[in-house]
């Protein structure tokens, strides 16, 4: 009886111990997947971050943003604004085109605060190209914004500064 | 009985730590196998976001040609599929990568429905040449990618000085010409020669591994070259699908130019074209929509849409 009791005993003991060396080797587990993820989520921002910065530059040289040869020579950072009103039209088939969120356009000089609409158009400061629908980072880049303008007796360019902004998500 | 009781003398609590440690050594080497794999899927994933980013800047500015080369940090396998489902089409990169001998599948594949990007279909190698030119038909559509493995060399014979030119200030180390290596791939131009690539002007076609595709414009004419023929009438079929858009555009910007009173006179020229655009069946079909892209290009003039 006593030698049973001695046995149970040790066993206990074993099991402690034993619990207490898987508990252990646990926590150096979740210690070491901790510190090898921990960059994980560092590089991913920044490979994001890299990624908007070049999607940016590369819509508004894009063949539905930049001006081509229609302003005179090509431009680099030249967005044709009556272009980008014609595909503001046709923007449902490009909603997933891009993989972003939102695109805007701002007027810098002279300053408004109205958006474009039909009624309004060129005369206004800002024009959503893509809604966004989701909260997300911006992206943007100083762009030339040209269209062709008429003073009742001739057509002539005309070109403007403005920004283009684009939207990511972040999740 | 004495014996037989030595024989057995095995103490529950032996068979019990036993048991527990084998449990532990099972579970170790499960949670080894299993991070060793999450972190071979985090560096593919990583690898095909670099590698996206890399091809970015081939599509961006104003230059007509561009090239890049990469070095991947061990040796890749580039699995390319292309769809031309929805308005755009979309293209999926897998990048494999070759771990202790093996091909490790990430499972993290690349989508874009932005890029045009020509290659085969399977691309294997540490070192890739990459370049671009831009493709306009007649208004410009997109910059096209093409890829080429640095261990392969491509020997252009017989071609034009200015293609010849082109092609060379590209500095792409694994092009030659006219003078060809033992080992090269040839890509001749109008030649009886035993040559791996044929390009026939007379017919805008080339013809590789006996399949024959058809081009208009040298953009199209190295896509052929570079790719394989599915990966080809894929692309091409991709590209129509973007031009298509891009000529609903320059339709309603040409109705809307004229509240400026700048009547480009393109507008019913334009939906005759897009339909030709989204009519084409593959690549045979290129040179009927080349003559109307031309046409309609001698006809952007006066208040230019493109």
């Amino acid at each position: 009886m006593v030698n049973n009791k001695k046995a149970q005993v040790k066993v206990q003991q074993m099991a402690f111990m034993i619990i207490g060396l898987t508990i252990f080797f646990v926590l150096v587990g979740l210690f070491i997947l901790s510190f090898a993820f921990s960059d994980l989520k560092q590089s991913k921002a920044l490979l994001d971050e890299q990624e908007a910065t070049l999607l940016v530059q590369k819509l508004a040289n894009s063949p539905e943003f930049s001006c081509g040869g229609a302003f005179g020579t090509v431009k680099s950072n030249c967005v044709d604004l009556d272009k980008v009103w014609a595909l503001k039209e046709k923007i449902e088939d490009y909603s997933e085109f891009w993989d972003i969120n939102g695109i805007e356009i701002i007027k810098i000089y002279p300053s408004s605060s109205q958006e474009c609409t039909n009624s309004n158009f060129p005369d206004c400061a800002y024009l959503t190209v893509l809604e966004s629908k989701k909260l997300g980072i911006d992206k943007s880049t100083f762009v030339s914004l040209c269209r062709k303008e008429s003073d009742g007796r001739r057509v002539y360019d005309k070109c403007e500064i403005g920004k283009l902004i684009v939207r990511f998500s972040n999740e | 009985m004495k014996n037989k009781k030595g024989f057995l003398d095995i103490s529950f609590s032996w068979i019990f730590a036993f048991l527990i440690g084998a449990m532990i050594l099972v579970g170790a080497v499960y949670g080894v196998n299993k991070f060793s794999s999450v972190k071979n899927t985090e560096n593919s994933a990583e690898l095909g976001t670099a590698l996206k980013n890399l091809l970015t800047p081939l599509e961006t500015g104003v230059e007509s040609t561009k090239s890049i080369s990469i070095t991947l940090p061990v040796e890749s396998r580039i699995t390319h599929k292309c769809d031309t489902f929805g308005n755009f089409g979309e293209e999926t990169f897998s990048v494999e990568e070759k771990v202790k001998n093996q091909w490790t599948k990430s499972g993290v594949d690349i989508s874009f429905q932005d890029k045009y990007i020509f290659l085969p279909k399977t691309l294997q190698g540490k070192n890739f040449n990459i370049f671009s030119k831009s493709f306009d038909f007649p208004f410009k559509v997109s910059n096209l990618i093409y890829f080429s493995n640095s261990e392969t060399v491509y020997c252009f014979v017989g071609f034009s000085k200015s293609t010849k030119t082109e092609l060379q200030n590209l500095n792409q180390p694994n092009f030659e010409f006219d003078t060809c290596p033992s080992n090269s791939t040839r890509v001749c131009l109008d030649s009886a020669m035993n040559c791996e690539i044929k390009v026939n002007t007379n017919e805008n076609s080339v013809t590789k591994n006996g399949e024959k595709v058809y081009f208009e414009e040298d953009a199209l004419m190295y896509a052929a070259i570079f790719s394989d023929k599915v990966t080809y009438e894929c692309e091409v079929k991709r590209l129509m699908q973007r031009a298509t858009e891009l000529s609903e555009i320059y339709e309603i910007k040409s109705l809307n130019l004229l509240s400026v009173g700048c009547d480009s006179s393109l507008k019913t020229e334009l939906i005759s074209f897009g339909k030709t655009l989204s009519g084409l069946k593959d690549s045979g079909d290129l040179f009927l929509i080349n003559k109307e892209a031309k046409r309609i290009n001698n006809l952007n003039f006066g208040c230019e849409l493109w």
